[in-house]
């Protein structure tokens, strides 16, 4: 009788044991792999964004496609117009801090390509970046008559500083930049000027709200205020201000 | 303008409502088109002054009614369209001549045209519309002179509503009109009734 009894309390032992290991691996493992999958969701979410500074995984990338309406300053104008432009907006993780990005903007008329490089840091709670790109700007319009082959080029250092802080679904961010004109030369007519050479021309401030819009479409909106002594948008206008202007600008892009 | 930083602030008050019930959205509650009808009296103040008449006062009241169309996917923001009619004001003044007795009644209407986006988390609502205005002034003495002319404004509004029915809902809003060229700032606590009409 003693043996059976032992055999069936070790019998019960064992599934006992062989349960709450089981369950305890199951429970450990999956634990661990929720929390891993958790993890990477949050930072796949949560580094999909190009104006949110967290860092984002190497090798992923985040392309925006929008519009942009600048108002063009009322001194220079008669009253506000509105400039629009197509913009495109490319990052992509390099390394677990650095990024690449760029931005291409253009109106036919004036057109503005910008690569940099950012170094990002920080979480959801905070997130912060600086960088570096290079703008290239170029611009022609023929208004006939006296001021026909119109056409301005020029060059920048554009070093920029981001913070963003991330809610829960919608990521806000804040970037601060100047352009420091590195080359320009503007030809109106058969009249030529380099006047902004080598000086600080804008300093710009974006604020910026991330958010998906419908069902897994995220959008980009905010608006950014520039002071600037020549604003790009209005290269072709004839500027006798030598005074720093505000623009705002309005800007909604959607995720590709 | 001077409408940059009330800009700045509508924008952050729209990130301050958060995306709380974005989860609770997302996935599980369908798509809406909303109607709001939206009416109140409306008190302008003319920020450079009024040139014309003489000691006119810088401050008019009139009223407005708003009619807002949007669009309200299954996360926090809506989009659509905003239109309606502002009586900025409207007034009698004597100007004794030659032709007539002087009675000379003169009035300055704006209707606006403007894309709207606001976020809505549970029952708060705020938004702002970017568009422009057509202005119209009427002049009318013996004869009637009209004129007309677009200009660019903007409009910020945020709301509270209650809930009466599935598809219907009361809220006490506040709006804020800005008419950049001449420089009207025009406030109007409102009445606004929304209603869903399509849900898919």
């Amino acid at each position: 009788m003693r043996p059976i009894l032992t055999a069936f309390a070790s019998g019960l032992l064992l599934l006992w044991s062989s349960g709450i290991v089981r369950a305890q691996f199951s429970s450990a493992a999956s634990q661990s792999d929720h929390l891993a999958l958790a993890k990477k969701d949050l930072l796949a979410d949560s580094s999909r964004y190009f104006y949110n500074p967290r860092p984002l995984m190497p090798g992923t990338a985040v392309m925006n496609l929008g519009i942009s309406l600048s108002l063009l300053p009322e001194p220079l104008v008669e009253q506000e117009i509105p400039a629009p432009a197509i913009d495109f907006q490319y990052k992509r993780g390099l390394t677990n801090s650095l990024s690449f990005y760029a931005t291409v903007s253009t109106n036919y008329f004036t057109n503005v390509l910008m690569p940099g490089i950012q170094y990002n840091g920080g979480d959801d709670g905070l997130s912060y970046a600086i960088g570096n790109g290079i703008a290239f700007f170029a611009g022609y319009i023929d208004l006939g008559g006296e001021f026909d082959r119109n056409s301005a080029a020029a060059i920048a250092d554009v070093p920029i500083l981001r913070v963003g802080h991330h809610f829960e679904q919608v990521a806000v961010s804040l970037s601060l930049a100047c352009t420091y004109v590195l080359y320009a030369d503007t030809h109106i007519g058969s009249l030529e000027d380099k006047g902004i050479k080598y000086k600080v021309d804008d300093v710009w401030l974006t604020l910026a709200f991330e958010q998906p819009f419908y069902g897994q479409t995220r959008i980009s909106t905010g608006m950014s205020l520039t002071y600037s002594r020549t604003p790009y948008q209005i290269w072709m206008l004839y500027n006798v201000f030598d005074q720093y202007l505000v623009i705002p600008e309005f800007f909604f892009s959607f995720q590709l | 303008m001077r409408a940059i930083p009330s800009a700045v602030l509508i924008l952050l008050c729209t990130c301050a409502s958060r995306a709380n019930a974005q989860d609770a959205r997302s996935g599980t509650v369908p798509y809406h088109v909303e109607a709001h009808i939206e009416l109140g009296p409306m008190a302008s103040d003319f920020l450079r002054g009024r040139p014309l008449p003489q000691g006119a006062s810088r401050t008019t009241m009139g009223y407005d009614a708003i009619v807002r169309l949007m669009w309200h996917p299954d996360h926090l923001l809506a989009v659509g369209l905003l239109s309606g009619y502002q009586l900025l004001v409207a007034e009698n003044y004597v100007v004794p001549d030659s032709l007539s007795s002087g009675s000379v009644h003169a009035s300055l209407h704006a209707m606006p045209v403007m894309f709207d986006v606001s976020m809505q988390v549970r029952s708060l609502e705020v938004g702002v519309g970017l568009g422009g205005y057509i202005l119209t002034t009427m002049l009318d003495d013996l004869t009637t002179a009209r004129a007309s002319r677009f200009e660019l404004g903007t409009i910020f509004h945020a709301a509270y509503h209650w809930r009466l029915q599935d598809h219907l809902s009361l809220g006490a809003e506040a709006l804020v009109s800005y008419m950049a060229y001449r420089g009207i700032l025009a406030i109007a606590p409102q009445l606004d009734i929304e209603y869903d009409l399509l849900t898919y």
